[in-house]
This record gives C-alpha cells, structure tokens and sequence, in this order.
C-alpha cells in the first residue's frame, strides 16, 4: 500500500517535469507563430499605412516643410500650389514601404514635380515682371532640389531596413524550429500518456501545459496592452509615430488571439478528458463484473 | 469522497497551470538576465513616461497682461525661462511698423509665427547680446528703413526694455565675427535677409541692426 503510494507519487513529480518541459515548448511554439503572423508580417505594415492616413500626413508634412524652404527664398508660397500632389505622394508612399520590405531602395519619378514648380515660378515671374538672372536661376533650381531631398526624405521609412534584416534571419529558422518543437511536443505528450494508467490523466497533464502557456503568453501581453506601453514610443514625426504604434498595436493583438486559441484547446482537451473518464469508467465497471 | 475528489481536481487545474507558468517566467529570467539591464536601459532611452505630444502650435508664456517693469532690478529665480520655440516677449517699433513675438529658438517653424532668438544669446536685463532675426519678406520686412537713432521695445512678462539704434551693417551670411557674443554689455542685434526683397540665388547675405539698451530693468542672479 505505502509502496503503491509512492509509486504514485513519483510518477506524479515526474508527470509535472514532463508537463513543464511540455510547457516550455507551447510556449515557444505560440511565441514563434506569434511572431510569424504579427511581428513580422509585412502585411500588418502595409494594411496600417491606409487605417493610419500615412500618406495623407507625409504629404502635409512634405508641403510644410517645402514652405519652409520658400521662405527665406523671396518667392511666395503660392508658389507650391498643386506643385506636390496628394495622389503622387500615396503612390510613393505605399512603393517606398513595398521596395524597402522587399530589401531594395526607391527613387521617385520628380518629373512632374518638376514641371509644376517650374511652371508655377516662370507664371509668377512673368505676372509679376520679374527678369530672372543667372544667380535667380542657380537659387530656383538649388530650391528645388531641396524640396526633392525633402520629398524623398519624408518618404524614407528609417526602421524598415532592420525590419527586413530581423525578418530575413527569423524566417531562416521559423520552419526548423517549429518542426522541432512539434517533434518533441509530440514525443512528450506521448510519454505522458504512456506513463499514465488511464489516457485521461495523460490528457490532463497535457491540459495543465496548455493552461500555463495561456497564462506565460496572456499575462505578459496582457499587462503590454493595459500599460499601452507602445504608445509611449519616442519617434517621430507624427505620421511615423502613428503607423508604428498602429502596427504595434495590430501585433498586441495577434498574441491576444493566440492566448484565446490556446484556452480553446485547452477546454477542448478538458472536454476530451470527460469523454476518456466515461470510457474509463465503462472499462473498469465491465473488467469488475468478469472478476 | 465525490465531491472532495472534485474539488481536489479543480483546485489542482489552479495551481499547478501557475506552478508551472511561474517556473516557466523564472526559466525565461534567469536565461535572459544577463542582457535585462542592457535592454532596460535601451527601453528608457525609446520609451517615454507618457504618450508623445505632437503641437501643431507654438508654445506661448507671453502674457499682455502682466505687469512688467521699467527699471530697478529683478531677481533671476523670479524669472520663466521659456522653452524652444516658446513665444516669450514681443517686439516693436511704431516708427517702422514693426511688431512681432519673439520665440525662443530660430528655427523654420518659430520663423514662419515671428521674431527667432538665438538661444546662445540671452534673454533682455541679463547683460549680453540679444539676437533677434526674421525673414526679409515678412517680420523684419521694415528694417530696410531704419535710421541711427530709431528705438525699439521688446516686452516680456517680467520687463519692458527699450533699445536705441547705433549702427547697421552689412555681412556675409556664413560670418560669424559680425556680432560679439562676450561684449559684456546688453544689446539688441537683429537681422534679416539682404539685399531686401531680392530672390534666391543673389541673397546670400545678412543685414545686421544694432541696438544699445536705453532703458529696462536689470536681472541679477543671486
């Protein structure tokens, strides 16, 4: 009997080992699925660059920081009138974030730029009488070529090289993990089984695991989305602020669905246990009526 | 026996999911302690305590409304130091027509709302050189027809100051002897764009207007 008691015991402590260890690897598994669809997924940037109005706030952000330029210019901001055009600045937009994901640069197409400023500045020169010298003609054209820089400046997405770069090398090693990870999940949760008299035990320490890699995922992500933590990143300029906090956000959230999926597996496997113990049960009833 | 059995399983489904969550926590810290106190300090570098304010506005501690001083001596600790580009003070000349804020700090943005101060110069009553500047074609746009002579105002919450014009002068943009910095005695310096009213391309040059201090209080540092 104290035997038998002690049998049970240990193999109780080494069902709870196997039950961690079992832990540890749901736990990565969901980390590294989390990762492949929220944190490094190019799609989440890409469907956040229109919920944010990304390129509607480069634009406002590139024809004021041109009206800079004209400033100290002696030529009227009027000037810039029609001069960057909204539909131009969505289309750079969305190219820049796509070649810069795919690990390549972009340079605008200025030609129409070009030519409405140049059109705007020889209009307002001829309505105005203005005779234009050689030293006017260098200064119009460094003007330009500074409201270009800007233009591509304000295009640039600063943190998509190290996105690519980090997304490159997870990608590398996503599928290896995982399969490897499976394997020994696999391999684990049938040594519970095993070790165990009835399956249902053996499911049930597998429900403990997946109980705790709900709670190591859910409480972390959790408190991350409570404190709203990724709000209170220091970048600017607004626009950019806006659509990394938005992706931040989208990325929260994937986790979040993770956890749900994972206490849903969970009750499934506590109701699989049930259907186990009532088969369990008819077992022993019947093995207790031949004896 | 049932019912305790029960309670045995769903007290053990709490604790041992925890058990087993806390271990899991203790295993991730312990592996990544090493590099925690890296990542924290990076982490206070990003992250700030509250959520970023973007201002689309300009800050503004000038209040019309005080009651600033003429003369005597005020003490510094009394004194608000305004932050970048925060509108302090305002400037003025009846005779020219000039009439501007004055930001702290001098760049594009405080140009396009007034006056920019150096923020190397110092504020009026502390006993160095002012340097105000503005674009040609808008706030200093009158400085073509100043005389020796004309007087200018500048008002900030704490005293009213009056600077008279000595001298103008004409330097290269990227000269920076034109004014003197440790003269040791106040001065209102401003300047603007020059030639007036020429375009890109040919102004590359800066029109300087110095102003001695007639009147205003003295600020000490006690």
């Amino acid at each position: 009997m104290m035997s038998e008691k002690r049998t049970e015991t240990v193999r109780h402590i080494v069902a709870i080992i196997f039950s961690f260890l079992l832990t540890l690897c749901l736990a990565a598994i969901f980390v590294l699925i989390g990762c492949k669809l929220g944190i490094f997924n190019e799609k989440i940037i890409l469907s956040q660059l229109d919920k944010t109005d990304y390129s509607n706030k480069v634009h406002e952000a590139i024809s004021s920081n041109a009206a800079e330029y004209m400033m100290p210019s002696g030529l009227p901001e009027s000037i810039l009138d029609g001069v960057i055009s909204k539909a131009d600045v969505k289309k750079d937009c969305r190219n820049a974030v796509t070649m810069s994901l795919k690990g390549q640069g972009y340079n605008p197409n200025f030609s129409g730029l070009e030519d409405r400023f140049n059109e705007n500045v020889e209009k307002y020169m001829s309505d105005n009488g203005i005779v234009v010298e050689a030293g006017t003609e260098d200064g119009i054209n460094e003007l330009l070529e500074e409201i270009k820089a800007e233009y591509k400046r304000c295009l640039t997405f600063p943190f998509i090289k190290y996105f690519v770069k980090y997304q490159s090398a997870f990608n590398r090693f996503f599928i290896f993990a995982v399969a490897l990870l499976m394997a020994l999940t696999v391999l684990i949760g049938w040594m519970l089984m095993k070790m165990q008299r009835w399956p249902h035990r053996g499911v049930r320490y597998i429900s403990y695991s997946t109980l705790a890699t709900a709670i190591m995922l859910g409480v972390p992500v959790g408190a991350l989305m409570v404190s709203g933590v990724h709000r209170r990143i220091n970048i600017s300029p607004e626009y950019l602020y806006d659509l990394i906090t938005g992706v931040l956000g989208v990325d929260l959230i994937v986790f979040m669905v993770l956890v749900f999926v994972c206490i849903g597996i969970f009750v499934a496997e506590l109701l699989y246990i049930e259907k186990l113990k009532k088969v369990a049960t008819k077992l022993r009833k019947r093995s207790r009526r031949r004896e | 026996m049932k019912k305790q059995s029960k309670f045995k399983r769903i007290i053990e489904y709490i604790y041992i999911p925890l058990l087993l969550a806390a271990c899991g926590f203790g295993i991730i810290y312990l592996t990544l302690k090493p590099v925690l106190e890296m990542v924290s300090s990076v982490s206070g570098m990003v992250i700030t305590q509250s959520v970023p304010e973007f201002k689309t506005t300009l800050g503004n501690i000038y209040d019309e409304n005080s009651n600033p001083a003429t003369e005597g001596t005020l003490s510094a600790e009394d004194i608000e130091f305004p932050t970048y580009e925060t509108c302090y003070g305002w400037v003025s000349c009846d005779k020219l027509g000039v009439n501007a804020p004055i930001f702290w700090g001098d760049s594009e943005r405080v140009f396009r709302e007034g006056v920019g101060q150096y923020i190397g110069s110092f504020l009026p009553g502390y006993d160095g050189v002012i340097l105000l500047g503005a674009h040609d074609s808008m706030y200093f746009e009158s400085l073509e027809f100043v005389e020796i002579g004309d007087e200018f105002v500048v008002k900030t919450n704490y005293g009213i100051y009056t600077y008279k014009v000595t001298k103008t002068k004409v330097g290269d943009d990227k000269d920076s002897q034109v004014y003197d910095e440790l003269a040791g005695k106040e001065e209102l310096v401003m300047y603007t764009c020059y030639p007036f009213g020429a375009l890109i391309g040919v102004k590359d040059q800066r029109f300087y207007v110095f102003a001695e201090k007639v009147t205003g209080p003295e600020v000490v540092k006690e």
